[in-house]
């Protein structure tokens, strides 16, 4: 019985060395690969969290990537800008992105575009944080926002490829493909054009929903956070909600709670989705995404505002 | 999934009343029998079809009442089921019915009896076991054995990969795809539908092996659920090798009472498609999967009719000569048919089901990608019909996990481990079966 125990040990322990062996292996490989090229656009997150040094910061989710103009932005208010914007990503992530950048250097302006149900929980906030997974081992800085996706994340973290799971046909692909610049010629700054537009029958949209929730505890305290931090490095912060086509006959519960904390930090707080210069279909992609001429308008209004803001 | 502490009393009343049951069958005169026999079978199937059935016949009943100008509304129960309720009710039935049938002597041992029903690694989600096969288990010594341990790990590995890997990735498209049918195109439809067929599958057999796995490191051997059933070339073998738990469950107490095939031809169909309309209420209190169940029914009721035309067919077009190609258009043809029932079983309601087969024809458009989502379920996929193969046609030829050098095994299996942390899905759903 002895001798049997010994030998299924032993094999036991041979498989998990020789998971440790190529654990380890694999997961070099993938780091490797997955820093080696040069930041392209649809990475802006290695960019933001290593590269990035301009002067105007917008962060956000896919409503920041794909409605602000960074290019139009640094040309009419004369400071350079990137587009930090991460479809499917929000405050957690910003403020992650933030951190970074703070500890690099000090923008002078930064636009953090929210989204009208922000704080509402949705277990999909914290899964997408996997984003991060790559940069924890080098930011330790974000680690405790990364510890938020789950309660094992750090005993998950032990392992190496963890960090590039579901990433392996991600980092082939950028690996194999020929665009090796972020800042190619037809690069915009992390800015993403829609060029459709809705196709939806009918004029105007109403949305007689109402949901009265209770806004999610570390959410409500990243996007306090991301102030503070904005406000102790003396950054000039702007905080936006971009529009949407469809009325809201109820104002959602973050947009309150997001504008108060504003307020009371007198942080210049702008919600646009009541606006209804842009409740029009030929501005939109979709019921939650200006397409490129809503975003050239509502572009034109984000400068407006800072200009605004910056010269008083 | 909620934790309710009193839902315990569910199962604790109908292992109690079956113990008791299956003591006096034994001894009981043949017209006690029948009545403990009714006794039994209207405790379990009546605590069942109060939580899962009672709503959708009181909305169906009051739908019919007003439907025939009548005024009523049924009061319905906001209940929430408990787990794995249809697999321990089967589980429960087919020990009194055993006993009944005289093929099972009655459990003297109330704590083993309620070890059968509540057996954990199959408590939820099966596989369904026979009293023969388990009950004898649980007076064996156990004894340390290594070749039981790993092999039952290997196969917890093996489901943790079906899940992890593919199963849980699919669920990513085929949600984003069925959860919003219009805005959908043909192309993006046929493919989540195609995808769903293999995520329920990976999903529910991935569960199924760890289960077995798990009791076989225990020293316990549970029946086999799966057998590759997307190698099928029919239908019907479909059938056998899917859920086969399920399945010879339905057969063994349902079919072959009803008469079986051994009744006029017109019977036989009949009781084809009642064992399967039973089959789909039994996944779910819907009419999707009703008529998910029906479907399939009808596909074999069509292969009974037709099965003196194909012979002929495959002379005909000389595919009886190329055996390969017979067997591969077999199997393509197969998946097909049951990848169009699967829209029934997937659907967010009925509605939805119709608006997917209309909007299938339109072929227009992008197939929907969701980011690299399409190729990781592809690669996915892939795999697992590369191992299936393997193993259900090229069983002897140079095989990783079961090589004589320990080294290539061992390393094969760490490799597997490492794939799952590469390309597995940890932020996934619950198995799709334990809401059954």
């Amino acid at each position: 019985m002895n001798g049997k125990i010994k030998v299924f040990l032993g094999r036991f322990l041979l498989v998990c060395f020789l998971v440790i062996v190529f654990d380890q292996a694999v997961g070099r490989l993938l780091n490797h690969f997955y820093f080696k090229h040069e930041p392209v656009n649809h990475n802006s997150t290695t960019y933001v969290a290593n590269y990035c040094d301009q002067q105007v910061l917008i962060f956000g989710s896919s409503r920041a990537c794909y409605q602000y103009i960074s290019n139009e932005i640094a040309d009419k208010t004369k400071l350079t800008c990137f587009n930090a914007g991460v479809p499917g990503n929000y405050i957690l992530y910003s403020y992650a992105m933030l951190k970074c950048v703070l500890k690099r250097y000090t923008p002078k302006v930064v636009v953090l575009d929210i989204m009208p149900d922000e704080f509402k929980f949705s277990q999909d906030n914290y899964d997408r944080l996997s984003i991060l997974l790559p940069y924890y081992e080098s930011h330790p800085e974000i680690r405790e926002i990364i510890g938020l996706k789950s309660k094992y994340e750090n005993l998950k973290l032990l392992s190496m490829i963890y960090p590039f799971n579901s990433f392996a046909i991600d980092i082939i692909s950028r690996n194999l493909h020929t665009n090796k610049n972020e800042f190619r010629p037809d690069g915009q700054n992390g800015f993403i054009p829609l060029l459709d537009t809705i196709n939806q029958p009918g004029d105007k949209f109403v949305n007689k929903d109402y949901e009265n929730y209770k806004p999610d505890a570390e959410l409500l305290m990243a996007y306090n956070s991301f102030i503070k931090e904005c406000i102790s490095h003396h950054i000039k912060l702007f905080v936006f909600i971009s529009p949407i086509l469809d009325t809201h006959l109820f104002k959602n519960n973050s947009i309150k709670i997001a504008s108060n904390i504003a307020l009371k930090n007198k942080i210049p707080f702008l919600d646009c989705t009541d606006q209804q210069e842009f409740k029009k279909k030929i501005f939109f992609k979709d019921f939650g995404h200006l397409n490129i001429n809503g975003a050239r308008l509502y572009t034109t209004e984000v400068i407006r505002q800072i200009k605004a803001q910056s010269y008083r | 999934m909620v934790y309710i502490p009193v839902y315990i009393l569910i199962l604790a009343f109908t292992i109690t009343i079956d113990y008791f049951v299956g003591l006096f069958l034994e001894t009981a005169s043949v017209r006690y029998k029948k009545l403990l026999l009714v006794i039994s079978i209207i405790s379990n199937i009546g605590i069942l079809g109060f939580f899962k059935y009672y709503n959708f016949f009181t909305e169906n009943i009051s739908f019919l009442i007003n439907h025939l100008g009548y005024k009523a509304k049924l009061s319905s129960f906001s209940l929430i089921l408990p787990i794995g309720l249809s697999f321990h009710t089967f589980q429960a039935l087919s020990y009194i019915i055993e006993v009944y049938r005289g093929n099972q002597k009655a459990e003297k041992h109330f704590g083993i009896y309620a070890l059968y029903v509540m057996f954990f690694p199959q408590l939820v989600a099966g596989p369904i076991e026979r009293p023969q096969n388990i009950l004898y288990q649980f007076y064996e010594k156990k004894v340390f054995d290594p070749d039981g341990i790993s092999s039952g790990l290997k196969l917890m590995l093996r489901g943790f990969f079906k899940k992890l890997v593919i199963a849980d990735r699919l669920a990513i498209y085929v949600n984003a795809v069925y959860n919003h049918p219009a805005s959908n195109n043909g192309k993006s439809l046929i493919v989540a539908t195609f995808f769903f067929a293999f995520q329920i599958y990976c999903d529910f057999s991935g569960y199924s092996d760890i289960a077995i796995g798990a009791a076989k490191v225990l020293g316990f051997k549970l029946v086999t659920n799966f057998n590759n059933p997307y190698l099928s070339r029919n239908v019907s073998e479909f059938w056998k090798r899917w859920h086969i738990s399920l399945t010879t469950w339905f057969r063994d107490y349902l079919y072959i009472p009803l008469g079986g095939s051994r009744v006029s031809t017109a019977k036989v169909y009949l009781n084809i498609l009642l064992v399967f309309l039973i089959s789909g209420l039994w996944h779910g209190a819907s009419w999707n999967f009703i008529l998910w169940g029906g479907l399939n029914g009808l596909y074999l009721i069509f292969l009974k009719i037709t099965r003196k035309f194909w012979p002929l067919f495959y002379r005909i077009t000389y595919l009886e000569k190329i055996a390969w190609l017979k067997i591969s258009l077999q199997m393509v043809v197969t998946t097909i048919f049951v990848c169009f029932s699967w829209v029934f079983f997937r659907a967010n309601t009925m509605t939805d089901s119709f608006l997917i087969f209309k909007r299938m024809t339109l072929l227009k458009g992008e197939l929907f990608a969701g980011g690299y989502t399409l190729q990781y379920c592809f690669l996915g996929i892939f795999i697992l019909l590369l191992y299936e193969i393997k193993v259900e046609y090229f069983k002897k030829t140079f095989n990783l996990f079961n090589n004589s050098n320990y080294l290539i095994r061992n390393c094969s299996f760490a490799l597997v481990i490492v794939a799952i942390i590469m390309l597995g899905v940890f932020d996934g759903g619950q198995f799709i079966y334990f809401q059954f």
